[in-house]
């Protein structure tokens, strides 16, 4: 069951944030993993977010990724994430695991790009998803730009999130929605 | 409607320092895909062009501005790959195959120019000593009273508003945006929270409904709620264009009293 929960905190206990932090960074981590997926294949099969999202959240992420499909554009690299922190974890009156957490999102290696574009070079794909070693040569870099003039490229950014997950227990959290963090944070420099 | 986050507000404070409530929902994909769009950029209009960097048109004169991939937050930008600019220009000091490689120093500003020159634009709240935020305010409904284990229904008003005034002789404006409300109820709870809140009646809700911010009293008593609004500031020239400066401000609404009351049950004779 998911709901929403409304109820004063001081009347439903606490859960100690260690005892969820691990399974709330798999199952972000894997949010993340299917969202690049779905992007990449230009929004098709957005249906594949209800592994990882619950059904109060589905209709957003559809409707983001029915957008992509609407602009004709599509997404290659891999977002990763750093300074995962779970700030507050309980169980409501209603019995609901509740945890947000916040976290950096970094999407500087995902490049959205022209649905119809072409394969981009097998070097840059390894450059996005950060299995590439080493400096691009000038070689590499004319071709990356060729692609990225070609394919109309623009990279993602490394923002602040706040995300929360909820779930009848921790085992099944998903996550019920994700917002932009707007106060201090450590997500300026990249580890 | 949104549930209530308000352990999230205090806890993070706890943990990020100075922090404020996060704002907006997106998905992630929105994000990616530049579909996010409550989030604010510092950039004026500047458009993300390609490669691992984005950029910024430099302005006549000065060099290519080289922005930041961290949407509004910071200053990370990771390695440029291109420029636009041609080898030779004022923009571009090294080109390698037929790659910019290396910016030149920005063009000195013409020295005939005897206009006199703004102040430097703060980068943080605490340098606008001068400008406060207009006082919010506290509503309660019921006005001001309630009964045990009901919720009465305490927002506030707060609304994002602008004052105009000078630094250093120059007329700037200075907007402040409410980003976090932090609640004491005087019952020894309290709540952060992003959202001011609402009347019921703009709710479509009855008296005594739960709503995102309303509170329930456990006992009779007199309570004093008090409450503090966190605003994000942004500053410009009267000419200019707003941006985000760092830091938030903070003012104090004064504190009203509610009047929890004591239910008597009514004995009806036989």
């Amino acid at each position: 069951m998911e709901s929403a929960v409304g109820h004063d905190a001081q009347t439903v206990p606490p859960v100690h944030p260690l005892d969820v932090a691990s399974e709330a960074e798999q199952r972000v981590a894997l949010y993340l993993q299917i969202t690049d997926d779905v992007g990449s294949r230009g929004g098709a099969d957005a249906d594949a977010m209800t592994h990882v999202v619950t059904s109060q959240w589905l209709p957003r992420e559809q409707a983001g990724f029915a957008e992509y499909e609407n602009r004709g554009i599509r997404t290659i690299g891999r977002t990763r994430f750093d300074h995962f922190t779970v700030q507050s974890a309980r169980v409501t009156a209603e019995g609901i695991v509740e945890v947000a957490a916040f976290l950096c999102v970094d999407s500087t290696l995902v490049w959205v790009i022209d649905r119809d574009s072409p394969d981009p070079p097998a070097d840059l794909m390894a450059w996005l998803q950060g299995t590439y070693t080493g400096e691009p040569d000038d070689d590499s870099l004319i071709s990356w730009n060729e692609f990225a003039d070609v394919s109309g490229a623009r990279p993602g950014f490394r923002e602040p999130i706040i995300v929360w997950l909820i779930g009848n227990d921790e085992r099944s959290l998903k996550v019920d929605s994700t917002e932009n963090w707007l106060g201090a944070h450590p997500c300026e420099v990249a580890p | 409607m949104r549930r209530r986050r308000g352990i999230l507000a205090v806890i993070g404070a706890l943990v990020l320092g100075t922090a404020t409530p996060a704002l907006a929902d997106c998905t992630q994909g929105e994000r990616i895909g530049g579909e996010c769009s409550s989030v604010t950029t510092t950039s004026d209009g500047s458009e993300v062009t390609i490669g691992l960097s984005t950029s910024t048109e430099g302005s006549p004169g000065s060099a290519a501005s080289s922005s930041t991939s961290t949407r509004g937050y910071g200053t990370w930008s990771p390695p440029p790959i291109r420029q636009e600019a041609e080898l030779g220009s004022s923009e571009c000091e090294v080109k390698l195959a037929g790659l910019c490689r290396a910016q030149a120093p920005a063009k000195p500003t013409a020295t005939e120019n005897t206009e006199p020159t703004p102040p430097t634009p703060p980068t943080h709240a605490s340098q606008l000593k001068g400008f406060r935020p207009d006082t919010p305010s506290i509503a309660i409904e019921p006005n001001a009273w309630s009964l045990p284990t009901l919720a009465v229904n305490i927002f506030a008003r707060a609304e994002r508003h602008r004052v105009d005034g000078e630094l250093l002789g120059w007329p700037v404006v200075v907007r402040f945006t409410p980003v976090a409300f932090h609640w004491n109820y005087g019952d020894g709870t309290g709540r952060s929270a992003s959202s001011a809140g609402s009347s019921l009646s703009a709710q479509g809700k009855e008296q005594f409904d739960a709503t995102s911010t309303s509170h329930t009293y456990r006992r009779p008593g007199r309570y004093t709620v008090s409450l503090q609004v966190d605003y994000r500031v942004e500053f410009r020239f009267v000419e200019g264009s707003f941006r985000d400066i760092d830091g938030i401000v903070s003012a104090r609404a004064s504190s009203r009293a509610i009047d929890v009351l004591t239910v008597s049950p009514l004995l009806e004779a036989d």
